[in-house]
């Protein structure tokens, strides 16, 4: 319960909001590599350990990847960066007119595949650990399949892989119905808005943002660091990138309506996508509370590929919970990248 | 102070008092109300596992807020007292102080902190209503009534959302606004046409122009960067070092 303080406390929160005190992104770096709008990030570190080799951070096309960096001691990045890895993450930048006819093939076969080799150039390494959140999951294991041989692991987090038409999660349900106007969406917007995935995710649990997230609020407003970080989220969910309409059709209509990924149908650039390509460790996470992607989704991946060391790291959290509760970083991150560590075949 | 002056004072505070306890009057009946429209809500959408617990926590209820009722007008009147000292305070401090505004600092901070203390009661006072009296006297059958609706509005929207009928009523209607806007963009871009005036499909033809470009540039990196090294350099540098 909010102490008698509360009123002070209120006012205090909106001085933060207004004076927009909240610091994101806590991990040094350096912009090593520009291509278009993408930038390539290398994590500043002194400990970098060359036996484990370079690991490559594949984010989603929505939101900004700061939710893997949100502050100090609760995040992902700094865990890989102290454990020894030279770290490096892809910032898509946000998409603008220019980009509107970039397809999935675009960001596979041209900007992570660029970005895959600025990293081996500059770690010096043939092999590189692929790491991918959400859509940038998808993307890597598309990548992971068409380029096996420069990935030593890959690592998957929440990411949507198969959509079966059982799967009972609303984001499916949308799609898959033939009244849900995936082109005309894609063909008006052009360059579909974070407004509208916002309202889109706002939906999935009306009450829980619309109204238990305030009760939340107003309950901890007297703690400071959970006010915070209460803060970062926000300015993190707020803070959407626009997603091309020609990648947005593509990845709607292919994965979620069509599930072409599991099937082997799905093409990009000329090229088939075959699961089974993939025959490097790979490890997924999945949260179980998850209702963004549905984590069976996920883990489908492990039933379609040829790997002999398969993981999955599954976790009592939500989608972003996964990155960023304090729970997972006590628990499941050393576990994880332990894991990873272990598999790397620099050792 | 004098006299017509205090009387009017004492006449503003009753009036505001008297309003007051309306105003609180008029909350805590539309606070049963609506518990009563909730109370219906429940029992006609709650799920099974909810049925039996929403008359308990009803009766509950009931009577919080009936013991409610009179502490929220002992606290208003309790409030309103120490708010017509301290401003009675302020008022004769006021009047002692402006005739030496000059150089009397301390006069100045006590007004201060008296007026400070004034606000901080307005804002408790305000609080008495929205805060104390309904999360923390009747906390408990509070929280229970919020879980309990807010599970059942949950789960019912939650089942509303992944209905077919709200995927097919949600496309049509996204297709229909979607629709509306591109016609608009359409007679825009007409009408800016007309007076020679760049619209978003010069940008979008321009855009293709880019990315096609852009393409072509990327195909010839990639032949060049499969091409071996020239042996032509070789034999430059081979010439010069002999010619020297």
């Amino acid at each position: 319960m909010p102490d008698n303080d509360v009123f002070k406390n209120i006012q205090k929160f909106f001085k933060l909001m207004v004076d927009n005190k909240v610091s994101l992104e806590p991990t040094p770096y350096d912009i090593v590599y520009h291509f278009e709008g993408m930038k390539l990030r290398r994590y500043r570190s002194n400990k970098k350990n060359s036996s484990l080799g370079p690991i490559l951070f594949v984010y989603a096309l929505i939101n900004k990847p700061s939710v893997l960096d949100l502050e100090p001691g609760k995040s992902v990045i700094e865990k890989y960066v102290n454990a020894g890895f030279d770290v490096f993450m892809i910032d898509w930048g946000n998409p603008t007119e220019v980009d509107i006819y970039n397809t999935i093939g675009d960001y596979v076969e041209r900007y992570i595949r660029k970005a895959v080799k600025r990293v081996k150039s500059l770690s010096k390494s043939n092999k590189i650990h692929m790491f991918g959140y959400c859509m940038g999951g998808t993307f890597s294991t598309m990548y992971a399949t068409l380029h096996p041989e420069e990935i030593m692991t890959l690592t998957v987090m929440a990411s949507p892989i198969a959509f079966p038409d059982e799967s009972n999660s609303i984001l499916h349900v949308w799609p898959k119905h033939p009244d849900f106007p995936i082109e005309n969406i894609a063909d008006t917007y052009k360059l579909v808005p974070p407004s509208f995935f916002n309202s889109a995710f706002y939906l999935l649990d009306p009450v829980g943002n619309g109204y238990l997230k305030y009760v939340n609020l107003y309950n901890m407003i007297s703690n400071d660091p959970a006010v915070e970080n209460f803060l970062r989220m926000e300015y993190w969910i707020n803070d959407g990138i626009f997603m091309s309409g020609e990648t947005y059709k593509e990845f709607l209509s292919n994965g979620y309506r069509n599930n072409m990924l599991v099937k082997n149908e799905w093409i990009i650039n000329g090229k088939k996508i075959r699961l089974a390509n993939i025959n490097m460790p790979t490890a997924v996470i999945v949260g179980d509370k998850d209702t963004l992607v549905d984590p069976n989704s996920t883990k489908a991946l492990l039933d379609h590929i040829s790997s002999e060391k398969k993981k999955i790291f599954e976790y009592p959290s939500g989608h972003i919970g996964l990155a960023v509760s304090r729970k997972t970083h006590d628990n499941m991150w050393p576990e994880v990248i332990k894991w990873v560590s272990e598999n790397s075949s620099n050792q | 102070m004098e006299e017509n002056e205090k009387e009017y004072m004492e006449n503003a505070y009753k009036a505001w008092s008297e309003q007051t306890s309306k105003l609180a009057e008029e909350n805590m009946r539309l606070q049963k109300l609506f518990v009563e429209f909730q109370m219906e809500w429940l029992k006609q959408f709650q799920p099974e596992e909810y049925k039996g617990k929403t008359e308990e926590i009803y009766k509950e209820w009931q009577d919080l807020i009936n013991k409610q009722s009179d502490k929220v007008k002992q606290t208003y009147e309790e409030q309103w007292n120490e708010i017509k000292s301290l401003y009675e305070r302020g008022w004769n401090m006021m009047k002692s102080w402006i005739p030496q505004a000059e150089g009397s600092s301390s006069i100045y901070e006590e007004q201060v902190k008296l007026w400070n203390s004034f606000f901080e009661r307005i804002k408790n006072m305000n609080s008495a209503v929205n805060v104390s009296d309904i999360t923390n006297t009747i906390e408990e059958s509070y929280k229970k009534n919020m879980e309990l609706l807010t599970q059942t509005y949950a789960k019912m929207l939650d089942e509303t959302m992944r209905s077919p009928t709200f995927a097919s009523l949600l496309g049509k209607q996204l297709d229909l606004s979607l629709n509306y806007r591109k016609n608009l963009e359409e007679a825009s871009t007409e009408l800016m046409h007309m007076y020679g005036m760049t619209t978003r499909k010069d940008f979008d033809a321009l855009a293709k122009r880019i990315y096609e470009v852009s393409h072509r540039v990327d195909e010839l990196e990639e032949l060049l960067e499969s091409r071996e090294p020239p042996e032509k350099s070789k034999d430059t540098s081979e010439k010069k070092k002999q010619s020297q």
